[in-house]
């Protein structure tokens, strides 16, 4: 369970997060949507200590984190999938899967069983295990980048637009990766453009405009049409 | 005939120990995108604590070495967090200035129990009788800087491969960003580079100090010849720091012998300078796909 309130953050004396407060509850996926420039990468980052906050608080599983450092965060339990992916290109598949799992101190027999189900989970990465990660192909790194933060056993993964410039094929599967997750247990916060596809996955969904969450409702109520959704969307 | 290998066995000698100072160079540039300028100081430093323990608290030989190169590690670690740590996010320029005040520094403290004198800086073993195989005539002392420069660089293979702080500091090398997000203690990382690279630069230090005498403003040349050697090897490759070295190394005493003394002096530059306009990647240097 991850609980975010009246969360500011920014880049130095910009301030992009005018006071953001939104919740992930334990076993759900939801989903934080908006235009370019609204502010979700900067969100995700904040949670993970790596932008700047201001004031508000974020707890993990009742824990205070937002006065962490990005390396004490991921050992309470957060895990970010980067829009940029932010792989170590010049690492092998498994060098870059072993590194997301040395953080929570990983050795051995369970970081080599974790490392197993990760390339259950995504077989194109099993097929690539020693290439340099700069040599995949988008979507590999993608799940790459997946895999290497799931490593971490997080208890909640935040994806940051998982999907975008991908070929079609490849989001479907790596939607379906997703709802397998969940469905195993994952709690997911999930940002996204692409609408129909986060609503298809999330639980509840928050929109974000200017740094500043401007609606929320379940999932399952929102209407995609909605005129003052696609609005908000821009 | 005898003439080249004297060249090559004292050149490889040489070589080392530049290969060992742009190894520092090479380690702290792929970790904080900045040049070491004081790094040649740090040999000196390493060398003048060598030389201390030594004539002063009569450690043995091997003891006192080691400890100038733990204690050297130690101020790495240290100089990293409190001269560099609170800017290290700032502009490159504003960087390599502050290194280059660090050498000052580094000097100007040297120079308060050493004065400006020179010193000798005594060897491991004798200098005679010279070991002779065959045609081959080396000192033992390059010997010793062969072996020991040879070992380290097996050692930090292995470092850098196998064990757990050498990956994630190869993994920060590569994407800080990416690295503190799967959150490896990047501060720790860079911390622990600045200890390595200037542990790296006190080996170099006590091993050149008997040939090249102890004295504060020793750094330079070192720092030099280290730079050349960096670049030649496109500074950001280890394995391209060690081949440059070397090269540097037995470019000098070729050049030195055939053409001019002289030439050792300017040799450094001109290679920084040919290697810049001709081959800007240097050997081992990857042209930069983009650089985030
Ligand atoms: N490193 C930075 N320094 C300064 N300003 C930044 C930085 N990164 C982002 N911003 C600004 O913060 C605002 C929000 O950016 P952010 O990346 O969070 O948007 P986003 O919602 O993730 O957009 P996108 O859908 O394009 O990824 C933008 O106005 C952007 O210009
Ligand atoms: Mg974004």
């Amino acid at each position: 369970m991850l609980e975010i309130a009246g969360l500011e953050a920014g880049y130095g004396a910009l301030k992009v997060l005018r006071g953001i407060s939104l919740a992930v509850p334990k076993g759900k996926v939801v989903a934080l949507l908006g235009s370019n420039g609204a502010g979700k990468t900067t969100a995700m980052k904040a949670i993970m200590g790596v932008v700047e906050r201001f004031a508000g608080s974020i707890r993990l599983d009742g824990q205070q984190i937002e006065k962490l450092p990005p390396h004490a965060i991921v050992a309470r339990g957060l895990a970010l999938v980067p829009q940029g992916r932010e792989l170590f290109p010049e690492m092998t598949v498994v060098e870059n899967l072993e590194l997301g799992g040395l953080v929570r101190g990983l050795a051995g027999a369970e970081l080599a069983t974790d490392m197993e189900a990760v390339f259950k989970r995504f077989p194109r990465l099993d097929e690539r295990r020693t290439s340099r990660a700069g040599s995949l192909s988008g979507g590999e790194q993608q799940m790459l980048a997946t895999g290497r933060a799931l490593m971490s056993r997080p208890s909640v993964l935040l994806l940051d637009e998982p999907t975008t410039g991908l070929a079609p094929i490849i989001v479907q599967e790596l939607v379906r990766i997703i709802r397998a997750l969940n469905q195993g247990g994952q709690t997911i916060l999930l940002v996204e453009q692409n609408v129909r596809m986060a609503l298809s996955v999330a639980d509840y969904v928050y929109v974000i405009r200017g740094g500043s969450i401007v609606m929320e409702s379940e999932a399952a109520k929102l209407d995609g049409a909605d005129a003052m959704f696609k609005a908000y969307l821009g | 005939m005898e003439i080249p290998l004297l060249l090559t066995a004292s050149g490889l000698a040489n070589g080392a120990l530049y290969a060992l100072v742009a190894l520092g160079l090479v380690l702290v540039y792929k970790t904080q995108d900045v040049v070491q300028f004081g790094h040649g100081e740090v040999l000196m430093i390493g060398a003048f604590i060598g030389y201390s323990l030594l004539n002063y608290l009569g450690l043995p030989y091997p003891a006192a070495m080691l400890a100038a190169v733990l204690a050297c590690g130690i101020m790495g670690f240290v100089l990293e967090r409190i001269a560099f740590r609170p800017i290290a996010y700032h502009h490159h320029i504003t960087l390599a200035m502050v290194t280059v005040g660090l050498s000052f520094a580094l000097k100007g403290i040297a120079r308060i129990p050493f004065g400006a004198d020179i010193y000798t800086f005594p060897r491991l073993f004798p200098d005679t009788p010279t070991i002779v195989w065959g045609k081959l005539i080396v000192t033992p002392q390059h010997l010793v800087t062969i072996g020991v420069a040879l070992a380290l660089t097996i050692g930090l293979f292995v470092f850098f491969r196998s064990t757990t702080m050498g990956k994630q500091m190869r993994a920060t090398q590569q994407n800080l960003t990416g690295a503190s997000i799967i959150g490896i203690n990047t501060g720790l990382i860079f911390s622990g580079t600045w200890a390595l690279a200037c542990a790296i630069g006190a080996v170099a230090g006590v091993l050149a100090a008997p040939d090249a005498l102890l004295y504060p403003d020793m750094g330079a040349r070192f720092l030099l010849k280290g730079f050349a050697a960096a670049v030649l090897g496109g500074f950001e490759s280890v394995p391209g720091a060690i081949v440059g070295g070397l090269l540097i190394g037995l470019i000098d005493n070729f050049a030195g012998f055939y053409i001019d003394t002289a030439f050792q002096e300017i040799s450094a530059y001109c290679i920084i300078i040919l290697v810049l306009f001709v081959w800007p990647y240097g050997l081992f240097g990857r042209r930069p796909t983009h650089r985030v």
